[in-house]
């Protein structure tokens, strides 16, 4: 659990006049899940294509200590593609041999559960599968920091509690996962730590450890932090 | 479903026979009816076949002329920057040119008796709706997967050839669709002023001719190809192209 694995110190961000980050600043430690939490619109999403080095912050400073992978939000498996290549998409762009990529991808999702769905398209699989499957497109590369942006969104009760078991699990192997999410219930059962964002531009309310309490308190710590942002106290 | 379209299609063809039939006792026989067109199609089949086989050659090299150009100007496109406006830009251009224009400047350039004159006419009419399909398509794409190619660091040719593209395809057999619709309006336009052959070219000729049975009969075989070729293969392709994108 000790060292830093993502650090970012008073980054801001600003689309044309808009700002959209205001001298964020957090910490996530290796082997930790770092649950960045707050409502629609404060700019959790630029803050995670920052940290994956899509977006340049204006200003401010962004540490990453080892590779990333980022699971973009929404739908992002490609629908021509079965489950299988859609795992081996990073590897071919990488160009890496296609029978390497294959086992490369088949331990990945075996890892994840999902073996039995590889030879299907994205179409014949259940919402919390194909959540599986785009980060199982992200592990295949073996990054150090795994980036989920809004993982929950769309899921049931029964593919969020199976999906943050795969998080938990990823976490528990070494990996450090920040994970953004306005959906504080689900995003608490799985927090190691979490910063919350609210405001526009975006701006830091609290950042915590919350690794010694249960899942209800952590929510209840979020939610509070959320609040506190919310009502300016 | 099937039986539901079939019964479409043949109320369909019950209204335009009568209407067509109306019109022709309207016009004292002048229009000659239903009737006489299709004993006109029965008796000359070898002519018939062999102007709609010139027509299709027209239409579907026009349809390959206008696809080439399509696939060109996406990667245009896709370049971003001038590449865009570029793009469109040339695509309203042909959008606003009437085929007769593209008809008379390409026979004098080429010669009346140029296969290559319908089927260029015909591509430059049938690029533009091809286009604007395609350059839909590349918008659609960029929406649903401009964080994933961003995550994966996907530019340019790489983005084009692994992300959009492929996504493209629905868009661009839609597009065909139209395309190769106005290539087979178009491409009888061209060879009517020329003399290269084809369906355009017996309608101009019976007309002058007086032969209405057979400027009728030869409309209709016209028509015929058209519904044939869009039930046959481009709606169940555009259909099938649908589940592409699920």
């Amino acid at each position: 659990m000790d060292g830093v694995a993502v650090e970012l110190r008073n980054v801001s961000k600003s689309f044309g006049r808009v700002r959209v980050l205001d001298s964020v600043s957090l910490v996530a430690r290796r082997g930790e899940v770092h649950v960045i939490v707050g409502p629609n619109g404060v700019g959790k999403t630029t803050l995670l294509k920052i940290i994956a080095g899509v977006l340049r912050p204006d200003s401010g400073e962004v540490i990453v200590r080892g590779s990333v992978a980022l699971v973009p939000q929404g739908d992002s498996l490609l629908p021509w593609r079965t489950a299988l290549r859609n795992i081996t998409l990073p590897l071919e762009l990488s160009g890496l041999d296609g029978v390497k990529a294959r086992e490369a991808a088949r331990r990945v999702a075996e890892g994840l559960g999902i073996s039995r769905y590889l030879d299907m398209y994205p179409r014949e699989l259940s919402g919390g599968t194909r959540r599986k499957v785009a980060i199982a497109r992200a592990l295949v590369t073996n990054p150090d920091v795994l980036l989920l942006d809004e993982p929950y969104n769309g899921l049931d009760v029964d593919s969020v509690r199976s999906l943050n078991e795969t998080i938990r699990g990823l976490s528990s192997g070494g990996r450090t996962i920040i994970l953004v999410s306005h959906q504080v219930a689900e995003a608490a059962e799985v927090a190691d730590s979490f910063t919350a964002i609210t405001g526009r531009p975006g701006r830091v309310t609290a950042s915590m450890d919350v690794r010694g309490l249960g899942p209800d308190e952590r929510a209840k710590a979020m939610k509070a932090a959320l609040e506190v942002g919310v009502n300016g106290a | 479903m099937r039986a539901s379209r079939a019964a479409g299609y043949l109320l369909a063809a019950v209204i335009v026979g009568l209407a067509w039939q109306l019109a022709s006792w309207a016009s004292g026989n002048l229009i000659p009816g239903p009737a006489p067109a299709i004993t006109y199609l029965a008796g000359h089949p070898g002519p018939a076949l062999d102007a709609v086989a010139l027509t299709l050659i027209d239409a579907v090299g026009g349809y390959a002329v206008a696809a080439s150009l399509a696939i060109l100007g996406l990667a245009i496109y896709e370049l971003g920057g001038l590449g865009e406006p570029v793009v469109e830009s040339f695509r309203e251009v042909l959008h606003s040119v009437t085929p007769v224009a593209w008809s008379l400047a390409l026979l004098i350039l080429l010669g009346f008796s140029s296969r290559a004159v319908p089927i260029l006419v015909s591509g430059l009419s049938a690029f533009p709706p091809l286009m604007t399909s395609l350059i839909e398509g590349l918008k659609a794409s960029r929406a649903r997967f401009g964080d994933l190619a961003a995550a994966l660091r996907l530019r340019g040719v790489r983005r084009m050839a692994y992300i959009d593209l492929p996504a493209s395809v629905p868009y661009f057999i839609s597009g065909s669709r139209s395309a190769i619709g106005v290539a087979l309006i178009v491409s009888p336009v061209a060879e009517a002023f020329g003399t290269a052959g084809g369906i355009g070219y017996g309608l101009y000729l019976f007309f002058q001719l007086h032969e209405y049975a057979a400027f009728v009969a030869w409309s209709l075989l016209l028509v015929l190809v058209m519904i044939v070729i869009d039930a046959a293969a481009l709606g169940p392709l555009e259909r099938w192209s649908r589940r592409w994108m699920e």
